[in-house]
């Protein structure tokens, strides 16, 4: 079943990374004679309200969330055992401060902060930097719902007995932190990364309607997602759910490829 | 030692109150097009009329000092009183949320237990791919759904808090049912359903208690979109149209009642596992 | 004595028309209560504070005003005043007032209430925006009650159309704060949820057959922001009306229920592009020079193919904009623009004629800068994230490259109001129907001059002949010689392209079966202009 997943992964992969040789059209291709159509040899998912090919747009989509998701969910759970980690190991004082701003950033309103961040950047940025800086954001904003549950486990973890055990035999604390307690917060660093991964393909979207992350016409799967909410059309035309069905594949492959510490 | 305790934490509160009024009045204030509003493209009003009535709304030293003297000030968005606006709106976002949260804790640890003692693929097969789905659905099309079924919106809160619970859940017990008293007990014979009760649930107690803070903390950003796509007249609703509106007598005081919820959530999560930590040592 | 005339002449017509109305309204229904949505929370409840287009329906529904202009025929029609005439050279208003008319709590109605509601808007700590609109320079406005049932008003200078601006003013009672005149009071208010209004029972029309107005016993507004949420209701028969469809859902709604949907032609709404030609504004050099060369605003508008932006994103159900004014303002459009042809190749001439030049695919201004540029619009709104693809694919046939910037409005209000740091704009103009209600749009002192506001004096001639134009149609009382200025004022937009105009959206609405009487305008509030006469059938169930 592992390799099954890592198989699909890996081919989703490969037709991010080769999406040009895999699309039949450009993603911004508008074959304005023929909007809204059904699924056909030409358009093998239709088209959309422009014309453009909407498995094109899947496959560049792909490319685009693949690479921004799990770029920022790596960099949010970082964040998270850094201050959560840090927080339960270094003292009182340290994780009192480390808590408060967990409880801050939790708060205050994030979206004035977003704004913010577009109200400085350049009007004329190519997409990538956009998707970068989106990515960065992400990043260092969502960590600290998880920074919470990662504290409270290094805690519970500090005081069991074979911690005690490398503490009494003369470990360092850096030692200790990597060799006994990083291994030990896995399984909670895979939960935490596995959930950030779809959440941030999602937030992308809402991201593009305060002028951050993807915009047109460049395709993700936050924003061709942002069809469902139509969900009246979906009767219609079922196949709009082809990006839907795309990221929940992903995220089960995802879960059955990472291991899950069962197994130990 | 319990009043020492309730002390600290009620100053603690205090002061977290405190900052976050602070940071996000600062965080609006300096917010792009701080104090623009519609009215500035409007052809029939002078740019007099309309910058006069822009101060009259959105003056921070006004907003800070009625603070002070515990008026939380009028909306300039809604140009009504905000404790006015919080009376009416608070309690239907802390109901859905009790509602939501509810039911996503309740089946995310359900299934996280079932998933850890009952070792059937099915088992833990089902829940992941329900997590799947919940988390691959923009939240906002998941209150229209709800809708659409007939179901209450909050039911979409549940969905979204479901896979997070699960997920971190079933790690915690996982990790607690390796431990080497488990595996013991196991090899005795001793049935699944009281190894967990006797030595997992026990033992990862103070962690899931942790993810029941985490809970509170997701749940009420959560309620934002799905208020806003359901047309609920919740505080989540109001959040979203103030932050567009940068309306900081709103932001403000939501921002502080925001800090209010996340805050109990922590202690009531801190406080059991505690209890637990100091009943089970 | 010219306006008295015609003045008499509208109030024939109008009677001819309540009997006509009246004859239907014989055997009309009464009772029931009338649903619909209103897309957002009602700023204020004073009906002298609205500025929002939630609280403008309450007040419409709720308030009395002395002239009506019917949204159907855009003509004056009696309201609490009876007949009106202009006065000292165009500064003032005599109306005859309606006698025995009375408030909705039993007061009676008199020249007295007029001038409360007058010293009222002048108020200065009241800051009412509809005193903005009714005085046209510094200074108070005035009322002098001649007799309980003759008033005067004045304000501080002559204004062209001044009777029209009344349809705005709700007079309100001296004596108490809450009594209206409208057909309809505010009876319950659930903030962020619905308001009720009932009948007043004291309204003062009446049908032909002596039955009193409104037919409605109430009306409930629901507050909705989501569309899916209001097309669900409709479709359950929860509602009755639909306000501001897009096309997608109007297509959809014709697909579910035939004539429900209703496409009522092009309206006054207009989207538009502009470009900053603000010299102070933080932009580089090259760039400026780009946007106020006329040649290049010309060729992009050239290169837009509007009937593409009608057909896809409009779905048909969009006209291709000529200018300023929309053909459905049938005073002050002038008929003789045609929308621009699409044409990529009058494009390239166009620029090239102006030093630009196109290699290897791209457009090079003649400093070696590639032309690239951006766009923003509000975000959100799925029209123009659509609308600003297609003008990217036709850009970039001439070698333009467009980025598009979606943004939050009050972001974007602050660029192209404020800092001025944008390079081109996407948005839509909603144009008053008399020309004195543009001029914050189209003199080059205003702020509202979107390409290049606030300027100390014309920059260009042509933005000084405009201002011109504007000065002679403001100032004459002959509707001929202001029609005239006004169409030159069209032309020169149209010819210099400040605002490259793209399409007039057609008014779509949504009116159930159910509903009698309907007689939807473009003019707002489009669905229920009519609300005195309008009916609820009671064969059809719930």
């Amino acid at each position: 079943m592992r390799w099954v997943a890592i198989a699909v992964l890996s081919l989703l992969m490969l037709s991010a990374v080769c999406a040009s040789l895999i699309a039949p059209h450009g993603y911004a291709e508008q074959t304005r004679e023929y909007p809204n159509i059904a699924p056909s040899r030409e358009f093998p998912l239709g088209t959309d309200d422009l014309g453009r090919d909407r498995f094109s747009r899947l496959v560049y989509g792909t490319r685009v969330s693949l690479l921004l998701a799990p770029t920022a969910a790596v960099l949010s759970t970082f964040i998270a055992v850094l201050v959560g980690g840090l927080g339960a190991c270094a003292g009182v004082w340290w994780d009192r401060g480390m808590s408060s701003a967990t409880d801050l950033m939790l708060s205050i309103p994030t979206i004035l902060i977003l704004l913010t961040a577009r109200a400085m950047m350049p009007l004329n940025i190519s997409p990538w930097s956009s998707i970068l800086i989106t990515c960065l954001l992400l990043g260092l904003l969502g960590w600290p719902a998880a920074a919470r549950v990662i504290r409270a486990d290094v805690s519970s973890l500090l005081g069991s007995a074979f911690l005690l055990q490398a503490r009494a035999c003369g470990q360092s604390r850096l030692r200790i932190l990597v060799r006994q307690l990083l291994p030990n917060l896995r399984p909670v660093l895979i939960a935490q990364f596995w959930i950030l991964v779809p959440v941030f393909i999602l937030s992308e979207a809402n991201l593009s309607l305060l002028g951050l992350g993807v915009s047109e016409p460049l395709p993700s799967w936050g924003n061709l997602l942002r069809e469902l909410e139509n969900y009246a059309a979906i009767p219609e035309r079922p196949w709009v759910l082809a990006p839907l069905l795309a990221l929940m594949l992903t995220i089960l492959c995802v879960y059955a490829a990472v291991p899950q510490g069962d197994e130990s | 030692m319990g009043a020492k305790f309730l002390l600290r934490h009620v100053a603690r509160l205090l002061l977290t109150v405190i900052a976050a009024g602070i940071l996000g009045s600062v965080v609006v204030r300096f917010a792009p097009a701080y104090g623009v509003d519609e009215s500035d493209l409007d052809p029939r009003l002078s740019r007099e009329y309309v910058r006069e009535s822009q101060a009259r709304r959105t003056d921070p030293v006004a907003f800070l000092w009625g603070l002070l003297h515990r008026d939380f000030g009028v909306s300039s968005s809604l140009r009504r009183p905000v404790a006015e606006l919080l009376r009416e709106r608070l309690p239907v976002t802390l109901r859905g949320m009790a509602m939501g949260a509810g039911i996503g804790l309740a089946a995310g640890l359900t299934l996280a237990l079932a998933a850890v003692s009952i070792r059937w693929p099915l088992v833990a097969t089902a829940p992941a791919v329900m997590s799947s789905v919940f988390l691959a659905v923009p939240s906002g099309a998941l209150a229209l759904l709800c809708l659409v079924a007939g179901l209450p919106a909050s039911m979409a809160l549940a969905a979204l808090l479901f896979p997070r619970v699960y997920a971190y859940a079933r790690a915690i017990l996982l990790r607690a049912a390796g431990a080497p008293h488990v595996l013991a007990a196991r090899a005795r014979g001793v049935p699944g359903w009281r190894i967990l009760a006797a030595h997992v649930v026990p033992v990862a107690g103070p962690q899931l208690l942790a993810v029941l803070g985490m809970t509170v903390a997701i749940a009420f950003p959560a309620m934002v979109p799905i208020e806003a796509v359901a047309d609920l007249p919740g505080v989540g609703q109001l959040a979203w149209k103030a932050a567009l509106a940068r309306d900081l007598p709103v932001l403000v005081t939501l921002t502080m009642v925001a800090s209010v919820i996340v805050l109990a959530g922590n202690a009531a999560s801190d406080f059991s596992a505690d209890a637990a930590r100091r009943g089970g040592g | 004595m010219r306006m008295r005339w015609l003045a008499t002449l509208a109030a024939v017509v109008v009677s001819v028309a309540a009997l006509n109305a009246g004859k239907a309204g014989a055997d009309l229904p009464r009772g029931g209560e009338l649903r619909f949505a209103i897309h957002a929370e009602p700023k204020t409840l004073d009906p002298h504070l609205v500025e929002d287009e939630a609280s403008e329906a309450v007040q419409y529904l709720t308030a009395g005003v002395l002239v009506r202009q019917n949204r159907l025929t855009q003509e004056l029609e009696p309201a609490l005043a009876t007949s009106w005439k202009v006065v000292d050279g165009g500064r003032g208003v005599e109306f005859r007032l309606r006698t025995g008319v009375r408030f909705s709590d039993g007061t009676p109605f008199s020249a007295a209430d007029v001038a409360y509601t007058i010293r009222r808007i002048n108020d200065p700590v009241l800051h009412s925006p509809i005193a903005e609109t009714l005085r046209s320079g510094k200074g108070d406005i005035t009322a002098e009650v001649r007799s309980p049932s003759v008033v005067i008003v004045r304000g501080p200078q002559p204004v062209a159309g001044l009777p029209g601006l009344f349809d705005q003013l709700p007079i309100v009672s001296a004596k108490s704060p809450k009594a209206v005149l409208g057909p309809f009071e505010i009876a319950e208010y659930k903030a962020g949820s619905y308001l009720v209004l009932r009948r007043n029972p004291n309204y003062w029309k009446r049908d032909v057959s002596g039955r009193p107005l409104p037919y409605l016993d109430s009306v409930r507004l629901d507050i909705l922001t989501n569309i899916d949420m209001e097309l669900m209701r409709f479709r359950r028969g929860e509602s009755e009306l639909v306000q501001g469809l897009d096309a997608e859902n109007f297509a959809r709604l014709s697909t579910a229920m035939g004539g429900a949907a209703r496409d009522l032609g092009p309206g006054l709404d207009a989207e538009l592009v502009w470009f900053n030609q603000v010299a102070t504004s933080p932009l580089p050099a090259y760039k400026k020079e780009w946007f106020r060369n006329v040649e290049f605003r010309r060729a992009v508008s050239a290169a837009i193919n509007r009937s593409d932006i009608c057909r896809l994103v409009f779905r048909g159900h969009a006209s291709p904009a000529a200018g300023p004014v929309s053909p459905a303002n049938r005073m002050w459009a002038n008929t003789r623009l045609k929308a621009p042809e699409y044409s990529a190749e009058r494009a390239l001439a166009l620029l090239s004629k102006a030093g630009f030049q196109r290699r290897d695919g791209t457009l090079y201004d003649r400093g070696g800068h590639a032309i690239e540029f951006s766009v923003i619009t509000n975000a959100g709104s799925k029209t123009r994230e659509r609308i600003a693809a297609l003008m990217q694919q036709d850009l970039a046939k001439i070698g333009i490259r467009l980025n598009v910037v979606p943004m939050d409005f009050p972001s974007l209000i602050e660029r192209i109001t404020r800092t001025f740091n944008y390079e081109a704009c996407l948005l839509g103009q909603n144009m008053d129907l008399d020309p004195n209600g543009n001029m914050n749009v189209w003199r080059s002192s205003a702020p509202m001059h979107a390409w290049n506001p606030n300027q100390k004096k014309p920059e260009t001639q042509w933005e000084a002949e405009i201002d011109r134009l504007l000065d002679v149609q403001a100032s004459t009382m002959d509707q001929a010689k202001r029609k005239a200025a006004y169409d030159r004022v069209q032309e020169i937009v149209a010819a210099e392209q400040p605002f490259t105009y793209l399409v007039y959206k057609s008014v779509l609405a949504a009116i159930s079966p159910r509903l009698l009487n309907a007689k939807p305008a473009i003019l707002r509030p489009q669905t229920f202009w009519n609300i005195d006469v309008l009916a609820l059938s009671t064969s059809a169930s719930r």
